[in-house]
């Protein structure tokens, strides 16, 4: 569950905006709707194999999100009108998980407003350092999150003002990398998608 | 700060919840002692079939496998991570992280015995607890160091006993339907994990349990469901 608060609100870097992204001072382009698939490798130091996973991402402002895993576990997390919840797929239905921390969410959903509608360096989480060829460096400030994540790397997509991957490093052996596709920007969406898992 | 302060306390507080799933008593009654062997009314051939068939359900050779691990507590309540287990030969190395990736706790047990903790997010840096997990992985996966015995074990019937001197006993029976139970026993004769492995699957030509149903019983008695995700030969 640790990590669906950091992915989670990695998930609001997806909507980053090029703009954002490469001048601190820009203003943010309208975001109303975000949806794309990803497909997420552990990469672990006693792997010998990655641990390959893929999903749904879909995301409409101001805080309704779907974080959806197809494989290996079929998971759907799910935030609308201020609730949080978490399904597995089990038998092939759907059973909720209960204890996992809604207020922790309520922190992501902090984060994840806060990139939409704010610049990226104004996260009192993270210090971002604009890199070369569309990537940007997000540093923890605070010494007991750093032990956590070390860093989170963007890997901004073509000028579309979509993220085309975010990273996420635990240790020098141990990282998450998410690699977005078929992204979709500000397209209706049904509100159910954020209802029923 | 303040709002870093809270998300990390937030990560302490899914720390300290699963490790209360992990902890919680769910479990009830008197334990399970140690039955006595009745002699196997068998040929010798017979017995070594028993055997193999006993340490087919072990794993030989060097693999990762991955399954998602459910921990369960009363009330229905429950969650779901993943858990990597990487075998060569006597080495264990084990991961456990959530279904996003984030790990929680990785670990390896070499040959000699001799435990690694690389990485244990609070409170799972606890000692015992690395102990204990590994141990619970090494029982499940790599048959005991110890000459199986087959014999009549209790009212569950024929299968295989293995004393191990330092450890306890581990006794392995075979059910109808191809599905085994395992009944592991410390230095006192009592029960300290009951393990069901149901329906086995060939994966990279590899006999593996799909399901595993391990209940640890006591106080701070719990229950895991393991589903098989994948095995890779390595």
């Amino acid at each position: 569950m640790l990590l669906r608060i950091l992915t989670v609100f990695l998930s609001g870097l997806l909507c980053l905006t090029v703009a954002q992204a490469q001048d601190a001072g820009a203003r943010s382009v309208l975001i109303r709707s975000v949806q794309a698939d990803f497909v997420q490798e552990k990469h672990l130091a006693i792997l010998a194999h990655p641990i390959v996973s893929t999903g749904r991402f879909t995301f409409k402002a101001p805080v309704s999100l779907r974080w959806e895993y197809f494989t290996p576990v079929h998971t759907v997390l799910l935030m609308d009108d201020g609730r949080t919840r978490k399904y597995v797929s089990q038998n092939g239905e759907f059973v909720e998980e209960h204890g996992m921390g809604v207020d922790s969410m309520q922190i992501v959903l902090q984060e994840i407003t806060g990139w939409l509608d704010g610049e990226i360096n104004d996260t009192p989480t993270f210090i971002a350092e604009p890199e070369k060829d569309g990537y940007i460096i997000l540093r923890p400030r605070d010494q007991a999150l750093a032990r956590i994540v070390s860093r989170i790397e963007l890997k901004l997509m073509g000028t579309s003002g979509l993220m085309e991957s975010v990273t996420l490093y635990e240790g020098p052996e141990s990282f998450t990398r998410m690699v977005f596709a078929e992204a979709v920007l500000n397209e209706a969406i049904l509100p159910s998608v954020f209802r029923q898992p | 700060m303040k709002q870093v302060k809270s998300f990390y306390d937030a990560i302490k507080f899914f720390s300290v919840l699963l490790a209360l799933l992990l902890l919680s008593s769910c479990t009830r009654g008197a334990p399970r002692m140690l039955p006595g062997m009745l002699s196997a009314e068998l040929n010798p051939e017979q017995k070594e079939a028993v055997r193999q068939n006993c340490s087919g359900v072990f794993v030989a050779g060097d693999w990762q496998l991955v399954h998602s691990i459910t921990f369960n507590m009363d009330l229905g309540r429950g969650t779901t991570v993943l858990g990597v287990t990487v075998l060569s030969g006597a080495t264990v190395k084990t991961g456990l992280m959530t279904v996003e990736g984030f790990v929680l706790f990785e670990a390896e047990l070499d040959a000699a015995g001799q435990l690694e903790v690389a990485r244990a997010l609070p409170p799972f840096d606890n000692r015992n607890f690395a102990q204990g997990l590994m141990r619970d992985v090494k029982t499940l996966f790599l048959e005991p160091v110890a000459v199986p015995v087959v014999a009549a074990l209790g009212r569950e019937g024929m299968g295989c006993r293995y004393d191990v001197a330092a450890e306890g006993t581990v006794d392995l029976i075979p059910i109808p339907g191809g599905s085994f139970v395992m009944h592991v026993y410390d230095r006192e004769f009592t029960e300290t994990l009951s393990i069901e492995l149901k329906s086995f699957v060939t994966q990279d030509s590899g006999m593996f349990p799909e399901k595993i149903y391990l209940r640890a019983p006591g106080i701070r008695g719990y229950t895991l469901k393991m589903t098989l995700i994948s095995a890779e030969k390595i």
